[in-house]
């Protein structure tokens, strides 16, 4: 683990991560508590409360845990991500949910492969037509699957 | 949706079945998914950062409108031979190509580096096939022997092994034993959204028409497998390879060497059955168990480490042998083993078939096909990469940012196409931030995935055992032996995480 400055911010942030996700579970637990003993009957409530109670105490069990933990966990390689593949993600899914994903498959192949990849133009303009042809003729015209349109209506470019 | 088998047992005895299956199994369209599957599987093994899991998941959407049959040999096909070709880049670059070629590493590099590549490729993909082939025989011989046991189980012995399904992949799994309970739990109670089975009144849909339906499998599985690999794979730029392989020659000498040493890798076949039998256990495990068995059986253990063949043949054959093992739980009882068993299996509730006494009695042709695809992916992908290994080495040259777009169009659709809805999707991204929280601290995703699959069985089961004898169901003899294999597994993993504890204080102290 990193000792330096932002090694130790980081680590700091990772504790209070474990802690909160921790307690996220927790308060999930109690609320699906409180429902089910509130508006089911005992039959129905079977289940539910086999599995929340335990559950409850777990998760209380495990919040005292991460509070009291000074050295924080390691971060295990699989769970480093950086900034910017979140940026990436959160920009795709923008991008479908605004101009759908007919749209977005080009437009997000071309701009990604030759910013992120660092690609030339013409190699990500190749994969950008191949990647949009294949679901065009695999999902759209074979399966007959119709694709997530945007909310930004583009009939003049779409159809 | 239910599927309907051809009658087995009126006239038609096991062995008619069996031979039968094989005949499906390789009429159209059936055998042209299974190629298509094993295709997949093939780059998939060689490709970095992809699983054979999280493409599993992938292509779950796809068998929607399939047959059983056919839809098995795609995804079991593609499964089967991820291990095979993932063993390809083991011995190549010393980097696996799955989580369960670690092994072949610690022998195969370094003959690789010593200019024995073709040999240690020859010996490790043919010790595959024969450990695969041994995989698919045990669970054939195993059906007549598990349908009297499977037959005799009523709905207390089944909830019972649901629930020890999840404590062995909760306390054999690694990781902290608290953290894999709250995950099955949480996996429980997930499966639990949407119409209650008893009284129709819905649970936690939030006033949501969406929910009344309950979670689909397919955008959870995605959101905790797929999202969390692809943002990895984002954030690594570099490809698996970096320098040019060696000459791949003396490839006979190594498919000779599987029969030379025939004794460690039927032993070593025999390990991987077993422990894929084992819930939890999982193919990580089976591979350090058969290599240390190997090692202290060999006349030659001082050669382990520095490029043994014996070494590279128990890897080889562990790695297959597994899947049939992992396979008889998951159909003859409905308790998967592992995450990709557990995907599996909703796959099996995708294609209506309901997993239990059925896939040994109506559906017996369906668990048979599951044999002859493990048989045929297995003799077709070792025969492939004979053929095109040069070729196949090439592939790992791609960098893992050439697969993002691809992969994030592939896990959109595949959400998307469960309903034709967005919400599948935001329901993806929903338990992608789960999954990456999951990994990030260190809670195990597998229990999660397992209880979400089988939430729906193990309510309806714990009701009917609940209806039937009140709480007198805990006290059955089976029900009762199958509790104190459960304590078993978690006293045991408690003594591990205390030892764990226990050698890293020393450590910390004298690093201090």
């Amino acid at each position: 683990m990193s000792t330096g400055p932002t090694g130790l911010s980081r680590g700091v942030l990772a504790g209070r991560g474990a802690l909160l996700f921790s307690l996220a579970v927790l308060a999930v637990l109690a609320y699906a508590a409180y429902e089910i003993n509130t508006g089911f009957t005992t039959r129905a409530r079977l289940f539910a409360n086999a599995i929340t109670v335990p559950a409850l105490v777990l998760a209380a069990f495990q919040v005292a845990r991460e509070a009291r933990r000074v050295i924080p966990l390691p971060v295990p390689s699989e769970a480093v991500v950086s900034r910017s593949a979140f940026i990436w993600a959160i920009a795709f899914f923008v991008s479908m949910w605004t101009i759908g994903l007919q749209l977005t498959i080009p437009l997000f192949a071309l701009v990604y492969l030759r910013l992120a990849a660092g690609e030339a133009w013409p190699k990500a303009a190749a994969y950008a037509a191949i990647a949009w042809l294949f679901v065009e003729l695999t999902f759209v015209q074979t399966l007959h699957i119709p694709l997530p349109a945007g909310a930004i209506p583009l009939p003049a470019i779409t159809n | 949706m239910s599927y309907h088998s051809p009658p087995a047992g009126h006239g038609r005895g096991i062995i008619d079945v069996f031979f039968g299956s094989l005949i499906t199994v390789l009429q159209w369209p059936t055998a042209g998914l299974l190629v298509l599957g094993v295709g997949i599987g093939f780059v998939v093994g060689i490709l970095p950062g992809l699983g054979g899991a999280v493409t599993l998941a992938l292509l779950l959407p796809f068998i929607y409108d399939m047959d059983p049959i056919p839809a098995f040999a795609f995804l079991l096909g593609m499964h089967a031979v991820v291990a095979t070709t993932g063993d390809i880049t083991s011995v190549l670059f010393g980097i696996p190509g799955e989580g369960t070629a670690v092994a072949t590493i610690f022998d195969g590099h370094p003959m690789a580096k010593r200019g024995e590549a073709g040999r240690a490729l020859g010996a490790v993909l043919t010790s595959s096939l024969v450990g695969a082939v041994i995989g698919a025989a045990v669970l054939a011989i195993s059906v007549p022997i598990m349908r009297p046991l499977v037959l005799s189980f009523g709905p207390p012995e089944f909830f019972m092994l649901a629930m020890l399904g999840i404590t062995f992949v909760v306390a054999l799994a690694g990781g902290n034993l608290v953290r894999g309970f709250l995950m099955a739990f949480l996996g429980f109670l997930i499966a639990m959204v949407g119409l209650d089975p008893f009284t129709g009144k819905p649970r936690f849909a939030f006033g949501q028409l969406y929910l009344w339906d309950g979670l689909s499998i397919i955008p959870v599985i995605l959101g905790l497998f797929a999202v969390p690999e692809t943002l990895q794979l984002m954030s690594t730029h570099a490809a698996i390879a970096q320098g040019a392989t060696g000459p791949i020659t003396r490839v006979m000498d190594g498919i000779l060497d599987t029969f030379r040493h025939w004794s460690v890798t039927l032993r070593c076949s025999a390990i991987g059955v077993f422990i894929g039998l084992i819930p939890g256990m999982g193919g990580a495990t089976a591979q350090f168990i058969a290599y240390a068995h190997a090692q202290q059986t060999s006349k030659t253990p001082e050669e382990f480490g520095r490029g043994s063949i014996e070494g590279v043949l128990a890897a080889g054959s562990v790695n297959n042998s597994k899947e049939g093992g992992a396979l008889i739980p998951t159909v003859a009882f409905g308790v998967p083993g592992s995450t990709a068993m557990a995907i599996l299996l909703g796959a099996f509730l995708i294609l209506g078939v309901v997993p239990g006494p059925q896939m040994l009695t109506k559906h017996l042709d369906i668990t048979f096909s599951m044999v002859w695809v493990i048989v045929i992916s297995n003799v077709l992908a070792v025969a492939l990469s004979f053929l095109f290994l040069r070729q196949l080495v090439s592939l790992t040259f791609i960098k893992g940012t050439w697969l993002v777009p691809f992969l994030l169009v592939l896990m959109t659709l595949g959400a998307y196409t469960t309903h034709s809805d967005v919400l599948d999707v935001v329901v993806m991204i929903v338990f992608g931030a789960v999954g990456w929280c999951a990994v990030r601290f260190g809670w195990p995703r597998a229990p999660f995935l397992l209880a979400f699959v089988l939430g729906p069985t193990a309510e309806r089961y714990l009701f009917l055992s609940h209806q039937l004898y009140e709480w007198g169901f805990l006290l059955r003899p089976i029900t009762l032996a199958l509790i104190g294999i459960a304590l078993l597994g978690v006293g045991y993993s408690i003594r591990r995480e205390r030892a764990d504890r226990r050698s890293r204080v020393p450590a910390q102290g004298a690093a201090a």
